[in-house]
């Protein structure tokens, strides 16, 4: 009797410490997901639409580039997002960098 | 985010692909359905099937135009738009058209159209109500039975996930080629890996380009930015700006007679003496504002937006046209989306597309199985719920869909042709197949419903010819004689189809045999499952 016992109470110690890891590695799971799509659709927006003002071609035409390869990019910063081991880094960076673009769309485009 | 590289790609190709493959599967079988949008259009409508081919399909435009324009001056008179659309290789009948007044909450007014037969110039029997090749063109980029931007969101996140599948797919390969030289004891996963490799990497090109190029198809939804803040009046003034518009006299007050369309066509063929027109269009006839565009076929040119000619229909003058010569980053719009659609195919390289679609289809079909086979060795008997919905879902997607798609065509020679709102029964008898398979995937999963639905598969796209034999004055073998080719292929397909669903059963059949005795070998299901 006394060896099962043990080994239950043994597992029910070891399943709290798993539920514990297994609720933070979802979070960071959920965190890294959100970064990568909100963020990564945040910073392409951001990206093109200070392209497009920036390049020196007629309107259109800046347009239809800057929307061609906008999935690419989107692609690359998710890649990125997954490839980089520091989740701290990819937020920080993601964040920083879509905040200057959409910093300096707004010196050029007056909206301050 | 794993320790390396590789291991973090792999996690996410699993895990995209996971969360995305059936959607994906839908958008993928609907897509490749929909390369043969015009022919099923054709078998869907049997009062066109006998339809003969123009000698001089292009020499004949001239007058079949000016016959439309006396049709339509005399029965829409007091209509907003006029519609001539000529024959096409793929759709080879004639179009007068003009609309009905809108009525309100519509957003587009309804057209009434007359259907010739251009060897005749006769009018056709009247066509039946049917959605045809457009049902599986919608289903590709919206869905159904949700508000059409709801679902054009979720197959732009869907597929742009497919899109990180295939990159990610591609960085762990490497390491595939490594373990091909280790040795597993698991052959029946094995098989399913070697699969999916064989099926991605065959058409790879084609995966990236397809799955790209279809997001820039909704690429102005997905990412409005750049035209917005370029633009002052936003997405309008972008539009505005690409598309030719009548700028000249659109704004002129009352009414005016119309120019003789001889007259428009002189000018048309001037400056095209080749011109292949696929269609003339009249906003506004009969008054000063009116204006006539005359849309030519860009042949095998990479264009997306048909090159067109306005004209003002008053006055005869040409107020606007697309651009003769494309900028770089046009072209590289245009040819993006125009690869995507493939309406520039020739007959060959339509078929590669199509089988570039089934590789694609064999792709997902064949990753999805693998992820549940693994867990399901791995968990040793004990079917976690997660498991078991990934199960029910594979059996009811991979071999739901082409059900369905028989249900559809089934229904569409069954219903009575008088039948209102038969179009949207045909829909209907769709998904009542596809929610048929639902529930047998609901019952049981396991080997024997496979045989179960490969079986009922078998039988539905064997009973399309048949059906079609018996409710219409042509079958396959009227179809070979009198060199029907796009009707004899179609009932072809279904026939073939029907073989490699008998194929898989059998396999199937010899598999669950095979797991009953002690020296069992797994990996005989590897090619059956697959039709």
């Amino acid at each position: 009797m006394q060896a099962p016992l043990h080994r239950a109470s043994f597992t029910k110690f070891n399943l709290a410490a798993l539920l514990k890891i297994a609720s933070s590695y979802r979070l960071l799971v959920f965190l890294r997901f959100f970064i990568a799509i909100v963020g990564g659709y945040a910073f392409t927006s951001a990206s093109i639409a200070l392209l497009s003002a920036v390049l020196p071609i007629a309107k259109q035409d800046a347009v239809l580039f800057c929307v061609s390869i906008s999935i690419l990019i989107y692609a690359i910063v998710f890649i990125y997002a997954f490839a980089i081991k520091s989740l701290k880094t990819v937020w920080i960076s993601i964040l920083l960098s879509t905040g200057l673009f959409v910093g300096i769309l707004a010196v050029l485009k007056d909206w301050l | 985010m794993k320790d390396s590289f590789f291991r973090s790609m792999t996690w996410l190709h699993t895990w995209v692909g996971l969360l995305t493959c059936w959607i994906i599967y839908v958008i993928f079988f609907a897509g490749t359905v929909s390369f043969f949008r015009d022919e099923i259009n054709l078998w869907n409508q049997p009062a066109i099937h006998n339809v003969q081919a123009q000698t001089d399909r292009v020499a004949a435009q001239r007058m079949q135009i000016v016959k439309g324009f006396d049709y339509l001056s005399h029965h829409g008179a007091g209509s907003n738009s006029w519609r001539v659309t000529l024959p096409e290789q793929r759709t080879p009948y004639l179009v007068y058209g003009y609309a009905k007044p809108k009525e309100p909450g519509q957003r587009r007014s309804q057209f009434v159209n007359t259907q010739l037969n251009p060897n005749t110039m006769q009018e056709l029997p009247p066509f039946v109500d049917t959605k045809g090749g457009n049902f599986f063109y919608r289903l590709h980029y919206q869905l159904y039975y949700l508000d059409a931007i709801t679902g054009r969101w979720l197959v732009c996140f869907a597929s742009f996930f497919m899109l990180l599948a295939i990159i990610s797919g591609v960085v762990i390969h490497k390491r595939i080629f490594k373990d091909m030289f280790s040795f597993r004891r698991n052959k029946g996963v094995r098989s399913w890996l070697d699969a999916h490799n064989l099926s991605s990497v065959l058409a790879l090109p084609f995966h990236l380009m397809i799955t790209y190029t279809g997001i820039i198809t909704l690429i102005f939804m997905l990412f409005p930015y750049p035209a917005l803040t370029t633009y002052d009046n936003g997405m309008r003034g972008f539009f505005n700006d690409v598309t030719p518009s009548n700028n000249v006299t659109n704004k002129a007050q009352g009414s005016a007679a119309m120019l003789p369309i001889n007259t428009i066509l002189d000018q048309v063929y001037t400056k095209w003496p080749d011109a292949d027109i696929r269609s003339v269009r009249v906003s506004e006839p009969n008054m000063a504002a009116s204006t006539v565009t005359v849309l030519v076929d860009p042949g095998k040119a990479l264009r997306d937006q048909t090159p067109r000619l306005l004209f003002s229909g008053a006055t005869g003058e040409l107020v606007d046209q697309s651009a003769d010569e494309l900028t770089n980053s046009k072209a590289l719009y245009e040819s993006l989306n125009s690869m995507h659609t493939g309406r520039f195919a020739t007959p060959l390289l339509r078929w590669l597309y199509v089988l570039g679609g089934i590789a694609g289809c064999v792709m997902i079909a064949t990753g999805c199985i693998m992820w549940a086979k693994r867990i399901r060795e791995r968990s040793k008997g004990k079917a976690s719920f997660g498991l078991q919905l990934v199960e029910g879902l594979n059996l009811a997607t991979i071999m739901g869909l082409p059900l369905a798609t028989c249900a559809f065509f089934i229904a569409n020679r069954l219903l009575s042709p008088t039948l209102s709102g038969r179009d949207d029964k045909e829909v209907t008898a769709f998904f009542l197949a596809w929610l048929v398979a639902g529930v047998i995937a609901l019952i049981k999963r396991d080997k024997l419903q496979w045989r179960v639905m490969a079986a009922i598969n078998a039988l539905a796209c064997l009973s399309v010819p048949v059906v079609n034999a018996l409710t219409t004055n042509g079958n396959i073998v009227s179809y070979l004689m009198h060199k029907q080719w796009v009707l004899f292929i179609f009932d072809a397909l279904f026939l073939l189809f029907s073989i490699l669903f008998l194929v898989q059963t059998e396999k199937l059949r010899t598999a669950t045999k095979a797991k009953c005795s002690p020296s069992s070998s797994r990996s005989n299901t590897s090619k059956g499952q697959k039709a």
